[in-house]
Order: structure tokens, then sequence, then C-alpha cells
């Protein structure tokens, strides 16, 4: 099996998130792998250990986003890509998608790539389902299960998760998988795996290596960033003597809130 | 700027799921800005109740793609339906129904153009809609530059106009998108410029 698994580096969850001038900001906090594209590694490192075969981490960004790379090295992945270049400064989800389908071409015969099921930065959970569709093989998003897998025969039964519930979907390989949460839990890099990611050394491929002469104009862009309406709650203590007391100025309260 | 704003109206067996009605209401709030019309768009199989419920809910034309092949909903055929459908479109607004994320997402590869999930706001401005949706946790609102966008709406009014309808046929054989076909074979007859009061 030669599986690929599609990662972002995002600003960390914990980091609290500001708009200044236009322009998000995340502070003095890290960047970090993409939380859903933990659970994409671990599946596609389960897979392998099953079916055997290399599992290849692609992100696409600036160099900084090697780190996010050598994270996925150090939980397991045999190798590392990063795509980046000034061709893809601005990209969108269309340009992102396009950009990874070439990469993963260049990577060689693929059977199966893997995505988390959204960044949680810019958080439009389509790169995946554009990404399948420029390579024209078969999409199944929100796998929360991977229920059979024959490489031979080049077959894959997974169990989707869906507002009307779960449905169990068939496809032939190669096949592009988004997952949910529930479908694993996210090993955490071992001793080794940290010591052999901080020296592997990450190939740089250019739009040009990949065969994208001109990646298509961003179809899509940001013409304003704005923090999100305050909410704003205040606290107010009702005094009084006895319980009763309180209970009825509490009602008093209510009555002049409008609220009963 | 007249534009036909196109609407997705999803449905499970003909059932519509709630938010289509509110993704077409959103819909003729943009048409009335922009001083276009509303067109609904209906596939499946055994659909046509459903074509007339989205003309009952104010599309002023349902284009109805029908054929037993289309019964269960697949991502792949319908997104290639719908590229056929619309390869001159200039709007088209989704419901967020949870798989029309996807179906969104493979209409912008056909059609080379942007999409926008989770639009909470929809707005005109100089003569181009404009959405607003949330993003790493502060609000961004992105505009786009192809005069056409793919976007998920939610809550909005519906007000009923004119009727029309056209039909659409579909061919039958379905999985690899290139296979698929759309015959146009019905013309825009069928109950057209009625008025119905709201």
């Amino acid at each position: 099996m030669n599986i690929v698994v599609c990662v972002k580096q995002t600003p960390d969850t914990a980091a609290t998130i500001t708009v200044e001038n236009g322009e998000v900001s995340w502070g003095e906090s890290p960047l970090v792998l993409n939380p859903w594209d933990e659970f994409a590694v671990e599946e596609a490192l389960r897979t392998k250990e099953q079916h055997g075969g290399t599992v290849t981490a692609v992100s696409l960004g600036s160099q900084e986003a090697e780190e996010a790379l050598k994270q996925a090295l150090a939980m397991g992945c045999d190798e590392a890509v990063l795509v980046s270049d000034p061709d893809l400064a601005g990209a969108d989800s269309l340009a992102v998608a396009q950009a990874l389908a070439k990469a993963i071409q260049h990577v060689g015969e693929v059977d199966l790539v893997f995505f988390g099921r959204a960044s949680v930065d810019s958080a439009t959970g389509v790169t995946f389902t554009q990404t399948a569709r420029h390579l024209d093989w078969p999409l199944l998003t929100q796998v929360a299960a991977m229920e059979e897998l024959d490489p031979q025969v080049g077959s894959l039964t997974v169990e989707r998760l869906l507002q009307e519930g779960r449905q169990l979907v068939k496809s032939s390989l190669p096949a592009v998988v988004s997952v949910t949460k529930e479908i694993n839990e996210p090993r955490y890099p071992s001793f080794m795996g940290i010591r052999k990611a901080s020296k592997a050394e990450i190939p740089t491929w250019s739009a040009g290596e990949i065969g994208l002469d001109g990646p298509s104009a961003p179809k899509v862009y940001w013409p304003e960033l704005f923090a999100p309406p305050e909410q704003r709650t205040e606290c107010e203590f009702i005094e009084g003597e006895t319980a009763e007391e309180k209970g009825r100025k509490l009602a008093e309260r209510l009555v002049e809130e409008k609220i009963l | 700027m007249a534009e036909r704003i196109h609407v997705y109206i999803d449905h499970i067996r003909g059932e519509p799921l709630g938010s289509s009605w509110e993704a077409l209401g959103a819909a003729h709030q943009l048409a009335e800005e922009l001083g276009g019309t509303v067109t609904a768009i209906v596939l499946g199989s055994e659909v046509g109740a459903l074509a007339e419920a989205a003309l009952e809910h104010g599309a002023e034309e349902v284009l109805l793609g029908q054929d037993e092949a289309m019964a269960e909903f697949r991502t792949e055929p319908y997104a290639s339906a719908l590229a056929a459908i619309l390869a001159d479109a200039e709007i088209v607004l989704f419901p967020d129904t949870g798989r029309t994320r996807d179906l969104a997402g493979m209409l912008s590869v056909d059609l080379d153009t942007g999409v926008i999930p989770d639009v909470t706001a929809l707005e005109v401005e100089g003569g181009r809609p404009r959405a607003t949706r949330p993003s790493t946790r502060a609000s961004c609102s992105p505009r786009w530059k192809s005069p056409r966008l793919r976007l998920s709406s939610s809550l909005f009014a519906v007000a009923p106009l004119r009727r029309g309808k056209v039909s659409t046929r579909l061919g039958k054989s379905l999985p690899s998108r290139s296979a698929f076909r759309i015959e146009r074979r019905r013309s825009w007859a069928i109950g057209r410029g009625r008025r119905r009061s709201a």
C-alpha cells in the first residue's frame, strides 16, 4: 500500500486568537500539526501496520510548515514532502487542492489518501473534496471506521458518520478518505520518532517540480477580517436577610428585565 | 446587473431538508438587491412534488433533473449533473445540510470557481455579493474575484413569487462523471408566468 496523508500547519487550538488591523494573530503560541490531521496520520499508520507499505506525509505551505511534517514523521510516517512555492502564496482551497492533487500524483502510484475533516484555522472542509475531484478518484468523507480493506482486489469499505445516521460505503482504490475524530485515538510521537524526525531532511517540491505550471489564481479572497461581536455577561448578586426576601427581590428583578 | 441565482434543494427521497427553504429565502434577498431571479434545482427520482414545493416556496423557476439512477444521493454523479446544468451560472446557493459541503466542493472544481462554506451573512456591496463566514474563532469576510460563488447558507425567510418550470432528463449511465449526460428534452413551457399570491 502506498499511502499519503495530507497535513496542514495551524495555530494551536489553545492559542488566544485576536484580530489586529485586519490580520489574525495568535500571539507567541506555536504552530502545530492541525489537530484534525492527527486522526488522519494515525489512520494512515494503522492501515500501513495492517497491510504493509509506506506512509508519506504531504503538506503545502511555507518552510515553517516543516515542523508539522516533523510531527507526522515523529508519529511514524516514513516520508515527508513539503510543497512550497511563492506562486502558491495566498492560494484558496481550490488552488491548494489542485497543487495537492499534483503532489499526490508526483509521489507515485498512490492507493489511498487520508485527510483530517477540516483545518482548525480556515476550516473550509472542502480541500479533500476538491483534491479528490482533481484526481477523479472516489471520495469518502466523514469516515468513522475503516471496515474492510483489500489492497489485492483494490476495494475499501468504510463507515461514514452522517447527520442522518451511519452509512456503509464500498469503494474502489485509489480513493480519498477524510476521517472524523471517532475513528481512532492518535498516538503520541515516540522518543525514537522525535529523534528521527529532528534529523530528517524534508524535500521541498516547487510548483514546477510537481507539474503545476501557473497555479490557478485564487477565486476567493478575504477583503476584511474582524473579531466576532463580543458577548458581554454581567453578574449580579441579589442580597437579602432571608431566603424569602432574596426570592422576592430576584422575582422583582426578573420582572424588571422582562424575563418573567 | 440582472443575475440568475440558483439554489440547490437538498432532500432525502423527496423529503426536503429544512435549510433548503432558508437558502431559497437567502437567494430571494440577494435577487432583490441585485435585481435578478431565483431558480431552484431539484435532482432525484420521482421528485416532481418537491419541484412544485420549491415553486410554492418562492422559486421563480425550477430545473428538475429526474432519473431512476439518481434515487440515492451520491456526491460524484450529483456534482456532475449540477456542473452540466450550471455551466454558465453566476451564483449558486446551497443549504448547509452536511453533504452539500462535498457537493459544492466538487462543483467548484468542475466550474473552476470558488466555494465559501458556512456563510452566516450575505450582502451586496458595489453590485457584487459578499459573504461572511466564521473562521479561526474570529469572523472573516471573504469576497470573491470571480463572478461566481458557491456557499452554504442558513436562516432566512421565504416569499412566494411567480411560477415556472423546466424539465431536464438525466442520462442512465452513472458512476463516471464523463459518462454522465444531461439532456434538455423539454422547454420552458410548463405553467410559466403565473403569479401566486402570498
